[in-house]
This record gives C-alpha cells, sequence and structure tokens, in this order.
C-alpha cells in the first residue's frame, strides 16, 4: 500500500477546482495532523481501489463501535476524471463504481479499470460525513480532503504503420467500389474518415467521395478498415453522380492518402502518413469470369503451390475467404492461400504433398473484382440489356488433375 | 393537455415499433397493472449476456431493448423493468457535453469512447445510448440509461432477463485448415420492431451485399429469421443491390411498409409482406436525394394531423418529408418523365445530427455535434 499525496486543500485550491464546493461547508486550512487520507491500491491492475483512511478514527476515541455509516456513500466520495487539456464543466458526473465501509475506511471501486494518462481527483467529504455521522467535528478541520492520482502514460513511440492498401494494383476502375487499409497494429475507431483522404491529379481533395458510416466498416481486430466509394456517386443515373460525377475519372492520376495522426488503439499517432498514387482506366461493367482462369496444377508428392491467374484483379479479402479447394469428392484440401501480382495470382499452398487425383477449385459466387462485379451478377444489371448471368447454384467449380 | 387517444396514435406512429397493442397502451398511461400483458417479456431469461461489442439499440414493446453485438453477431433482447409510463406531456432531455459526461461516468476521456445508438423508451420516456468504453478492439460494451432531469446511470446487465440470437455470418468455406478469425464482420446499419419480427439491416465489411433480416420475435433458435436481398433500381434501367442504412416502419394505408434509405441515398418504400425469403424486392423509389445526403437516422411522427418522416444525413440540417403522397406515387421510374418524388423541405437549424428518436409526441431527442467534436444531447420541437 502506497500513499500517493494527501492535500488539505485550502480556500485557493477549491475555488480552482469547482466553484461549488466553497458553498458546502466551511473550509479550513492548516489543519496539517488529519489523519484522513486517500490512497489509491491496485492502480494499474483491472481492480484498482481508492481507499479514504481512517474514515471513521476519530470516534475510536470515545465510542467502541463506530456509528453505522449510511446507505448512499457516493455523497461523500466522488472520483472525478480530468484530463487537464480541456475545461470541465462544472456539472461533470463521477465515475460509477461501487462503495462501502471496509472497518474504519471508506472503499471505492470503479467499475472500470483506470486509464493511463488521465488523472484522478479523489474528493472525501469528511466534515460532511461526520456531520452526518453526528460524530464531534473539530472547527479546524478541514471540510475536504482530496488527492489527484495519475496513471503514467507508458513510455512509447508511435510504432504503428499502414501496412497494406488492398487493391494494390496501380490501375483502377473508373467504377472502383472499395479500398481496405490494412494496419500494422489495433487501430482506434471513430472519425475514421476525417484521416482519408483523395486527391486528384492536381492534388486537390475530391469532395465525399467515400460513404461515410458512423459504425465503420472495421475487422473485428480493427486493424482492416473497409472504405466503400459512396456508390450513389457511382450508380449510374442517381442523383449524386448527376450532381458531382464519378469520384475518379479516366484517364487521370489521383493519391489516396492517410494522415498520420490517425490514432492507433494505444491512443498513439501512426509513425508515419501514406500515400498510394495510382492511375484511373476505364469502368469495369462485366462480371469476372473463372472459365478465363488459368489453373496451373502442381506435380504430384510435391508441395508445390496451385496457382491460379485471374482475368482481371479480383477483390483481395473476398479471394481469401470465397476461394477454396478440395477433392472431386467434396473433401476440403487443408492449405494456406497466398494472393500476388496486383490480386492477379492465388498461390495455394497444401499442408500436406499432393495427391495424385482430381480436385477442384471452389469459387462462391459473391467473389467480386474492383467494381463491385460478382462472379454471380454485375454491380448494375442493365434491365433493358440483360447480362445478368442465371445463376442457379451459389459456387462455380474448376476441376484440375494432380499428375 | 394531450388525450390518451391522442397520445395512443402518437405512440403508434413512433420510429421503432408499432405493435404496442392499444390495450397495453392504455393500462401504461393509466397506471394499471400490466400483469398478463407481458407475453413478450416472460420470453427472456434470467443471466448475464455476454456483450462483446454495442451497434444500434431499438425498443420494442414492454420495456425491451434490442441490442445489436457486431463482433459477437448477435442480437440480444433484454428487458429494461423500465415500465413507468411518464405522465403528462414528456420533459425534455437536455444534457451539454454528453460524450465527456458519458466519458466521465466510464472513468474515461471522450476521446475513449464511442456513442454508437440512441434510443427513447417510449413507456417511460428515458432515453438509452449504446456507447463504446474504448476505440480498439477491446472496447466494452455500455448500455448508458439517461432520465429526464440528466441522471446518467449503467444498465446493470448482471443477473438481467434477457434472450438473444446469433446472426449467421457468412460460411468461411476456408476456415478449416487456416489459422485465425476471419475478418469479415456485418455491420448492423438499423433495426427495427414490428409486428412479431425484429428487422435488421446490415452492411458487410467486404461484399456488397444487401440484406435485410426478418427475425421473429421471441428469439426461437432454430429460426434466425430470412435473409432478404434487396435491389434498387435507378429509373428503371440499372439494378442493383443496395444495402438499407436506416429505415422506419410506417403504414400506408393500413399495409405495414419499411420507408428506407439506401446508402446509395434514394428514399424508397418496402411492403412488409414482400419481405420474404427469395423473393427479389426491389424498393420503390419515392425520392431521390441529392450528393451529401447519405442518410443516417430516420423516426416517422405525426403532427397537425399529418404523417412525416424526418431524417439525419451526413449533409448540414435535417430533412422533414411530407408522406401525404405515399399511398399513390407509383415511384420514379423514369427520369425522362421529370416525377420529384414526394417533397421534402431541408431544416437547417438542425445541424451535425448523428441519431435521432421521438421523445414524446412533440419532441425529437437528438445526439448533436458540433464542428468542434463536442456532442450533446437535445430535445426539439418535432418540425
Amino acid at each position: 500500500m502506497s500513499r500517493l499525496w494527501i492535500k488539505i486543500l485550502t480556500p485557493t485550491t477549491i475555488n480552482s477546482i469547482v466553484v461549488g464546493f466553497l458553498f458546502i461547508a466551511p473550509v479550513y486550512s492548516g489543519y496539517p495532523d488529519s489523519s484522513t487520507w486517500i490512497v489509491l491500491e491496485n492502480k494499474n491492475s483491472e481492480n484498482p481501489v481508492f481507499l479514504v483512511k481512517n474514515a471513521l478514527e476519530e470516534v475510536s476515541q470515545d465510542k467502541t463501535e463506530p456509528p453505522t455509516p449510511p446507505e448512499n456513500l457516493s455523497q461523500f466520495l466522488q472520483i472525478k476524471v480530468h484530463t487537464g487539456s480541456e475545461l470541465v464543466p462544472f456539472d461533470l458526473p463521477s465515475i460509477i463504481g461501487n462503495y462501502r465501509m471496509m472497518n474504519r475506511d471508506l472503499e471505492f471501486r470503479p467499475t472500470f479499470p483506470m486509464e493511463r494518462g488521465l488523472t484522478y481527483r479523489a474528493t472525501f467529504h469528511q466534515y460532511k460525513f461526520r456531520k452526518f455521522l453526528k460524530i464531534p467535528t473539530d472547527e479546524k478541520m478541514s471540510a475536504i480532503v482530496s488527492g489527484d492520482f495519475t496513471i503514467p502514460r507508458e513510455n512509447r513511440i508511435p510504432s504503428t504503420l499502414v501496412s497494406a492498401i488492398f487493391p494494390t494494383s496501380d490501375a483502377m476502375p473508373e467504377n472502383l467500389l472499395k479500398f481496405y487499409i490494412h494496419f500494422s497494429a489495433p487501430m482506434n475507431r471513430g472519425n475514421v474518415y476525417s484521416k482519408i483522404h483523395l486527391l486528384n491529379q492536381e492534388g486537390k481533395p475530391v469532395l465525399y467521395p467515400f460513404l461515410e458510416i458512423g459504425e465503420e466498416l472495421w475487422d473485428p481486430f480493427v486493424k482492416r478498415l473497409t472504405v466503400f466509394f459512396d456508390p450513389g456517386r457511382i450508380k449510374r443515373e442517381l442523383q449524386p453522380r448527376l450532381e458531382f460525377g464519378l469520384p475518379l475519372q479516366a484517364g487521370k492520376q489521383f493519391t489516396l492518402v492517410i494522415d498520420p495522426d490517425w490514432l492507433d488503439a494505444q491512443n498513439l499517432p501512426l509513425k508515419e502518413g501514406f500515400k498510394k498514387p495510382f492511375k484511373v482506366i476505364s469502368s469495369d461493367f462485366t462480371s469476372p469470369d473463372p472459365a478465363k482462369w488459368l489453373v496451373t496444377p502442381p506435380r504430384q508428392e510435391s508441395r508445390d503451390p496451385l496457382r491460379v491467374v485471374f482475368e482481371e484483379p479480383l477483390d483481395h479479402a473476398l479471394i481469401n475467404r470465397l476461394i477454396s479447394v478440395a477433392t472431386h469428392t467434396g473433401e476440403g484440401v487443408e492449405g494456406s492461400l497466398s494472393i500476388h501480382a496486383g490480386e492477379t495470382l492465388l498461390k495455394f499452398l497444401p499442408e500436406t504433398h499432393w495427391k495424385k487425383g482430381s480436385y477442384k477449385l471452389i469459387i462462391d459466387k459473391d467473389l467480386e473484382d474492383l467494381a463491385g462485379n460478382s462472379v454471380g451478377r454485375p454491380f448494375e444489371v442493365d434491365i433493358f440489356n440483360q447480362v445478368e448471368k442465371q445463376v442457379e447454384l451459389k459456387f462455380m467449380e474448376i476441376p484440375f488433375d494432380i499428375r | 393537455m394531450k388525450t390518451p387517444k391522442g397520445l395512443i396514435r402518437n405512440y403508434l406512429m413512433k420510429s421503432h415499433y408499432k405493435t404496442f397493442t392499444i390495450s397495453v397502451l392504455i393500462m401504461a398511461i393509466s397506471g394499471l397493472s400490466l400483469q398478463g400483458a407481458h407475453h413478450l417479456r416472460n420470453s427472456l431469461n434470467e443471466g448475464t449476456p455476454d456483450i462483446q461489442s454495442t451497434g444500434p439499440i431499438a425498443f420494442g414493446p414492454e420495456g425491451i431493448l434490442f441490442i445489436a453485438d457486431p463482433k459477437g453477431a448477435t442480437i440480444f433482447a433484454v428487458d429494461t423493468k423500465d415500465q413507468t409510463a411518464s405522465s403528462g406531456n414528456q420533459s425534455p432531455i437536455n444534457i451539454e457535453n454528453i460524450g465527456m459526461k458519458t466519458a466521465a461516468v466510464l472513468g474515461t476521456s471522450k476521446d475513449r469512447i464511442l456513442i454508437q445508438d440512441l434510443a427513447v423508451n417510449p413507456i417511460s420516456g428515458n432515453a438509452y445510448l449504446s456507447v463504446s468504453r474504448g476505440r480498439g478492439p477491446e472496447g466494452k460494451a455500455v448500455i448508458l440509461k439517461v432520465g429526464p432531469k440528466g441522471k446518467l446511470s449503467i444498465m446493470d446487465t448482471k443477473s438481467i432477463n434477457f434472450s438473444k440470437i446469433s446472426l449467421p455470418n457468412a460460411p468461411d468455406p476456408n476456415a478449416k485448415g487456416r489459422r485465425g478469425r476471419s475478418p469479415r464482420q456485418q455491420s448492423i446499419t438499423d433495426m427495427a420492431y414490428l409486428d412479431g419480427n425484429l428487422i435488421v439491416a446490415g452492411l458487410s465489411n467486404e461484399e456488397f451485399a444487401s440484406t435485410l433480416r426478418s427475425i421473429p420475435f421471441p428469439f426461437k433458435t432454430a429460426d434466425k429469421g430470412s435473409s432478404i436481398e434487396i435491389y434498387h433500381g435507378a429509373h428503371g434501367n440499372f439494378e442493383t443491390r443496395s444495402p438499407v442504412r436506416t429505415f422506419v416502419p410506417f403504414d400506408i394505408k393500413g399495409k405495414s411498409h419499411i420507408m428506407a434509405a439506401y446508402t446509395c441515398t434514394p428514399l424508397v418504400k418496402i411492403p412488409v409482406e414482400q419481405l420474404k425469403p427469395g423473393k427479389h424486392v426491389k424498393g420503390i423509389t419515392v425520392a431521390e436525394l441529392g450528393n451529401r445526403n447519405n442518410p443516417l437516422d430516420m423516426i416517422a411522427y405525426k403532427k397537425s394531423d399529418r404523417n412525416w418522416l424526418l431524417m439525419a444525413n451526413t449533409a448540414r440540417g435535417i430533412m422533414k418529408i411530407t408522406t401525404d403522397e405515399l399511398s399513390s406515387a407509383p415511384g420514379i421510374t423514369d427520369r425522362v418523365s421529370g416525377k420529384k418524388g414526394v417533397s421534402y423541405e431541408t431544416i437547417e437549424d438542425w445541424k451535425g445530427i448523428k441519431q435521432l428518436d421521438a421523445l414524446g409526441s412533440s419532441l425529437a431527442l437528438v445526439l448533436q455535434e458540433t464542428d468542434s467534436g463536442s456532442q450533446h444531447l437535445v430535445s426539439l420541437p418535432l418540425p
């Protein structure tokens, strides 16, 4: 147990905290012998505890048992967050937690762990507490015992980076649907769209190119953010596109810029920002066609990868999730996928050696290209000029043999 | 003073559910016992829900709060036991710096929390905020209750009555033999209770799929509801699968509809009877919104004997949409004919509205964000 610091408040210090305290009770300074103080135990753990030591101490001199404390102890001890960086409202609530008397100490256990870098001010209204319990009070007693407790920040330097942005290709279709931004460590959610900019060939920002949704499309690890282009700007004949046009224009250069001040989950900025320049090619309105893929099977008894070359770049996340390898009887082959060459080459490395026989590549028809055209359905279907394939099955299969 | 009849009508127009039976409402308003009318609450069992993350929240009947947990791919129904009817006119709720104060209650700073959604319990008039304490992957799910006098308290989820249903995530054929969890996550963008079903709109962080799920409530493990693909046809020419961003149940000439706004901005009506699996459901466009009007949240309400929709969006101001022509509007299918759809006005004074819900019959409770990033909870008279 360590006593962090005790302070007997003077009127001046009280003024500097919250004006309202002045009206609670007369405040006396110069009572240096107070035997009541506040400590914080287990401060770095999941279960910190504030203790007002000897909240009832002096009673023991003339009574064998201390008086029964009131049920609502929160009126006598409050713990408030002080960020120190901004004006704190007068009516800032106390943090929540559980109060109880532990012998002569008043104990407060916050419901949530304390945060690094923040200061917590504990204020015990000892004059009010004693009055309430009808304990004799000393004229010179301070109305309030208070302590500030800071959990120091860990000394860390920014290290999180943008580890990749997909598509990795440097040529994007005019109707590109989304980017995936990968980070090397978990990030902070909230206000992400202010950290992502699309600059045109002249280096000027493209206004409102993305679908900004409050939920933010992170993965469960908060390490990958999906950024959709505003579909109203991409879909033909919609008002936003008619008013402002496509965010990207074929034949021009654009740059996706990630601000370095984006905070990671440790509240530290990125080690550095990120720029992804790319050129824009014409729109893509057609579905990927697995019949055009080039499948190169490895030799039997080897552990060489199966190679599949797509006829166009496909969506990185969906390749990972929606393409798998199975034997001709449908039994899954275990292994790992890797994606190369601007998402046009898939390598499948089996966990064990290939056995001679017939296999198949299974493709979920939700697999999309960069413009959101899926194997089963283009992003936009022209109703008067139906190009949608009649899709009955959810999966397509490409057979291949290992010899 | 409002008559019970007027109140009932207004309650029925509330944003997040409409099946509150008149009998229950009358009892709630008059303070009579609700014994015997709790068939939905009775479906919940005592326990501690393992809510991993907080997304949208919505009230059903009987003070039941639906909580979406995108990380856990689960929806919880919890009994708030918040059943004391507000008497007389609804008291406004106004809390300056709600972000900072919520953070203070949770022992942290406002830059380390996220307020995800806002819902008002139509019985009590208390507001509930869905909050994440922490913005990283370890963020803790918290439901904060806000009383009319601005008192903030945390809904204790230990030993409460609840039920849950897990949402089927897209199957991962490669899960076997691959390490780690799939990075795919279904964001739940809105939900509402309607006639014994919880309707849930979602958006994937991978494929541009559009699924609206209709889940029977009380939840049954065996019936996770049907996933309905929703399409949008732009002027009869181009058709896309279009995720629904926000929606509100709405009665059009006695027929249940949902009024939905797509992520690509058009406002559509969809008859609820069409929300069936395997059906090619295409919303009927009733209004087209311009650029920067990405929808955020929507409520329906009644004022001066007319029904209105109020929609918050990313542009400045809020949109007040007339509904008189909804029943007759054939839908905007042809740009050449020059149809403009239902009319709306933009109320410029309502700035930075991120979330909204009806608070009683004459107020909207909004979560407002200023340019400096401060968030306030404000009650505004319905326009």
